[in-house]
């Protein structure tokens, strides 16, 4: 008899708590999680919206025809297989900006090779590791001197980067 | 009613909340599950199946030159952080005496130097030496998902696993628990992050940027479920392996010519 009345306060409670649960859950939670697994299916999308940097070659040929003729004719040196964006870096910004969208001046993303010797002795280097085929130097400092004995400063001041192998 | 004594009442008591609470609980996931039933089945017999696609990698460490482009392009593309990687390239140099040498100055960033000679340590003259790339291996039976306690982790349809960086709260447990290395808290952001094998590209029709500038072909990036495609033909013919077998994460990224001493 004397407990009665408390049976009633304590369902009162719990429906209360239960309630709060159901109602935090529902904030918390956010809509879309567990649609397609354990997750929010809308990181899929926000993940695919990331923006593209490498844009691929043929981007670069619409304003650098003469570049890319070069590039992928047939006295290339590095016929088709080292693009222009692993010498040059990604060329998103560098579009964005030349076709006059507003954006942000970013150093970093500039494409203009400043040493042409870190750039090509990145893969022409001889190291140990290296499988046979590549071409590689073994002696910079003999390599970059003519054979008159002049030294070189650069490897584009004998080399073109684009075409045939030696200029003329 | 019979007279209750203190102890049955606090017995029946919590025996009623905790009956309330598991209720509770089960009328919240039962509608919750009845509703994705609903809405899968509706998706199912809506539209039918477009072709199916599940990406696949492979590294061919007999081509790699070790120029690290592919680190360079990966932390462009990416916005990876300074000393941070999502891809790096080691350098294994075997000795006669069963040693075995890795380097990987700023994970190939710049390439690398030839290996200086050792003689303090007497190693001898190298007799084998090869580049080895390393990115997420996107395991089957993946631990990072297993772990992340908010559900941040989880694998798309294509097999590539992801991280929800707005739902991370930088615990750092996945962190921990891959065996490989790739995972790392983004300083910046505060949450977990690590290769996505650049799903933004990759669901438009591109390839990841790392393979994108590979020079030597050294990476290979296709869908494994079209018999047909370059990786599916280089993945028949020839021997490959994975990282870390032992273990049973079971990864999707492939690699040929690698040996026993690669961990
Ligand atoms: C919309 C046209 C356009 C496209 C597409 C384009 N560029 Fe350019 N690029 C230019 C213009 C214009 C300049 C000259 C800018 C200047 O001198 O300030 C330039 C300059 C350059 C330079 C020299 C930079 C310098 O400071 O001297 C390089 C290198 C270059 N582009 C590389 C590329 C590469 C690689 C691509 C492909 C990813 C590309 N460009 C795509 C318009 C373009
Ligand atoms: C092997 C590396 C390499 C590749 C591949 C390469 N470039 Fe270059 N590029 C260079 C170097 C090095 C220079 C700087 C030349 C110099 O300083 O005289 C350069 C210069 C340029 C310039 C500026 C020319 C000038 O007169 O200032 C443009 C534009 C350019 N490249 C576009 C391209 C495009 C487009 C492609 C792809 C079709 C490409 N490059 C591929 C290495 C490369
Ligand atoms: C990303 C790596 C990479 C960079 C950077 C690079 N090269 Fe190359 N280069 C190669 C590869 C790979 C080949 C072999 C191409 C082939 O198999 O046809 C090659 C071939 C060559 C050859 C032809 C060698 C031969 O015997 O046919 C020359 C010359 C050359 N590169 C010069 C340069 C110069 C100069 C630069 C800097 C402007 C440079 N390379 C930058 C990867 C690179
Ligand atoms: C003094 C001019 C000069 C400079 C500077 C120069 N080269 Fe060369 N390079 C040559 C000549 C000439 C050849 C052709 C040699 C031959 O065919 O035997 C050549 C050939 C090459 C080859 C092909 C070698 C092979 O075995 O097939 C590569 C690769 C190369 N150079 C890379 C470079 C790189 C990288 C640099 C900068 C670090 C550089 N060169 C600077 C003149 C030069």
């Amino acid at each position: 008899m004397k407990f009665e009345k408390h049976y009633g306060r304590l369902l009162g409670v719990l429906i209360g708590v239960a309630a709060c649960f159901v109602y935090a859950r529902s904030i918390l939670v956010p809509k879309d999680f567990g649609k397609l697994g354990h997750f929010r299916a809308s990181a899929i999308d926000e993940i695919k919206a990331l923006p593209v940097q490498h844009v691929g070659a043929d981007k670069c040929k619409d304003c650098h025809n003469y570049e890319y003729e070069q590039w992928s004719g047939p006295k290339s040196l590095h016929k088709q297989k080292v693009k222009c964006e692993a010498c040059h870096g990604p060329g998103g910004h560098h579009i964005a900006k030349m076709n006059g969208e507003p954006i942000e001046e970013d150093p970093r993303r500039d494409l203009k090779v400043p040493d042409s010797m870190v750039v090509c002795s990145r893969c022409h280097l001889k190291l140990t590791g290296r499988p046979e085929g590549q071409p590689m130097l073994a002696d910079l400092n003999k390599h970059m001197t003519e054979p008159d004995g002049t030294k070189k400063e650069k490897c584009v001041s004998c080399h073109n980067p684009h075409t045939q192998s030696v200029y003329p | 009613m019979k007279k209750m004594n203190r102890r049955e009442f606090l017995t029946k008591t919590v025996g009623t909340g905790v009956k309330t609470f598991v209720f509770g609980n089960l009328v919240c996931t039962t509608a919750e599950l009845l509703q994705d039933k609903k809405s899968f089945a509706n998706s199912a017999s809506k539209k039918e199946e477009p072709e199916k696609v599940i990406f696949g990698f492979l590294v061919d460490t007999r081509k790699c030159i070790g120029c690290g482009s592919c680190v360079r392009a990966d932390k462009a593309e990416n916005g990876v952080p300074e000393g941070f990687f999502r891809t790096w390239v080691e350098r294994y140099t075997f000795f006669p005496n069963g040693r075995v040498l890795v380097d990987s100055p700023k994970g190939a960033e710049d390439g690398f130097w030839p290996v200086k000679e050792d003689k303090e340590r007497t190693l001898g003259k190298p007799y084998h030496h090869y580049f080895v790339p390393k990115l997420c291996n996107h395991c089957i039976d993946t631990p990072c998902i297993q772990v992340c306690p908010v559900g941040a982790s989880f694998e798309t349809k294509e097999g590539v696993i992801l991280i929800d960086q707005k739902r991370c709260v930088g615990c750092a447990y996945c962190v921990q628990a891959c065996p490989f290395g790739t995972r790392y808290i983004n300083p910046e952001k505060g949450v977990a992050d690590k290769c996505t094998w650049c799903y933004h590209r990759t669901t438009q029709g591109l390839k990841p940027a790392c393979v994108e500038v590979c020079p030597v072909k050294a990476r290979i990036f296709g869908n494994i479920s079209d018999s047909e495609s370059e990786i599916s033909k280089l993945l028949r013919d020839n021997r490959v392996q994975v990282l870390k077998s032992y273990l049973g994460t079971r990864p999707k990224t492939r690699y040929i010519g690698l040996d026993s001493g690669v961990i």
